[in-house]
């Protein structure tokens, strides 16, 4: 019984890196506020993703009205595409990623 | 179990074509592993790299048996040489799907207890080799029929079909000792399996 509530499941990751760029890819250029409601992530755990998200070409920053934005690369729309695909593919095995 | 005479070519070629349909299956899934770095798509993919050397290794073995029988004045091939290749077959296949099974059985709860009875059973009963990958396909099948039911996805139907064919073409191949018809049956069974999963991979190449 979850009562309603959510249920909870380890996520890898290329799981969260995927969240995170889904949550980039949907808002445009974004706010970490915007990805940190949609990835559900605390803020540290979610600056340090984001970090390397950056490190690995997947997303860049640039400054609107003062504050950090970020988007979504060319790799990073590759990366998604591939992760997508690869979802699928777990999932006609029966098996989650 | 060795195939009848007269099948014999036949099922040179039909072990070939899995063998490269499985490598097809395995570097699909490491690729994926290497974009996502995810434990499920490592599984799939070390199940069918073995799978794919298990099929090599067994076209392998036949042909040798093939051109023995054609060059050879005894007609037959050295049995050490047929023995060897059907071990690394049926001990790699069984390593195939131990994997996916594992990877199935991972997620539920008490599996340690369940794989030690089961593990202990299979040990002490020591059953025939062609028996041990049916239990293991029967497990794989449960899992993905229990998938199939909550998804009810194309792809889905797709792999558990696949899984359900080579359960029935083993089912068929132990059999083959007693009609030789049954092993034939059974192979071709086997070639379906691994063209629906060839047909997965095609459904997987287009855009999404």
């Amino acid at each position: 019984m979850t009562n309603g509530a959510p249920v909870l499941r380890y996520r890898s990751k290329g799981c969260i890196f995927a969240d995170i760029l889904r949550a980039i890819q949907e808002g445009g250029k974004v706010k970490i506020t915007h990805i940190l409601y949609k990835a559900n992530l605390s803020h540290d755990r979610l600056t340090k993703y984001l970090d390397q998200l950056k490190e690995a070409g997947l997303v860049e920053t640039t400054l609107e009205e003062d504050k950090t934005a970020y988007a979504i690369t060319p790799k990073g729309d590759k990366f998604l595409m591939e992760f997508r695909r690869m979802e699928e593919f777990a999932d006609a095995f029966g098996l989650e990623i | 179990m060795f195939p009848p005479a007269y099948f014999l070519a036949l099922d040179i070629v039909l072990q070939l074509i899995t063998a490269i349909v499985a490598l097809a299956v395995a570097v699909f899934a490491f690729r994926g592993f290497r974009w996502v770095g995810e434990k499920n798509l490592l599984y799939i993919y070390l199940a069918f790299t073995l799978l794919a050397v298990a099929f090599f290794a067994s076209g392998m073995t036949y042909a040798y048996a093939w051109l023995a029988k054609l060059t050879l004045s005894r007609g037959a091939a050295p049995f050490l040489v047929l023995d060897l290749g059907l071990w690394v077959y049926y001990i790699l296949s069984i390593g195939a799907y131990g994997i996916l099974a594992f990877a199935y059985l991972r997620r539920v709860r008490d599996v340690p207890i369940g794989a030690a009875i089961v593990g202990t059973s299979l040990f002490l009963a020591a059953p025939p080799l062609e028996t041990v990958m049916m239990v293991l396909l029967f497990v794989i099948f449960l899992s993905q029929l229990t998938h199939y039911g909550a998804k009810k996805s194309q792809n889905s139907l797709i792999v558990m079909s696949s899984f359900l064919m080579l359960l029935l073409s083993h089912i068929f191949i132990l059999f083959g000792n007693l009609a030789s018809f049954s092993y034939v049956v059974g192979k071709i069974l086997q070639l379906f399996a691994f063209i629906s999963l060839l047909y997965l991979l095609s459904r997987m190449r287009g855009p999404i």
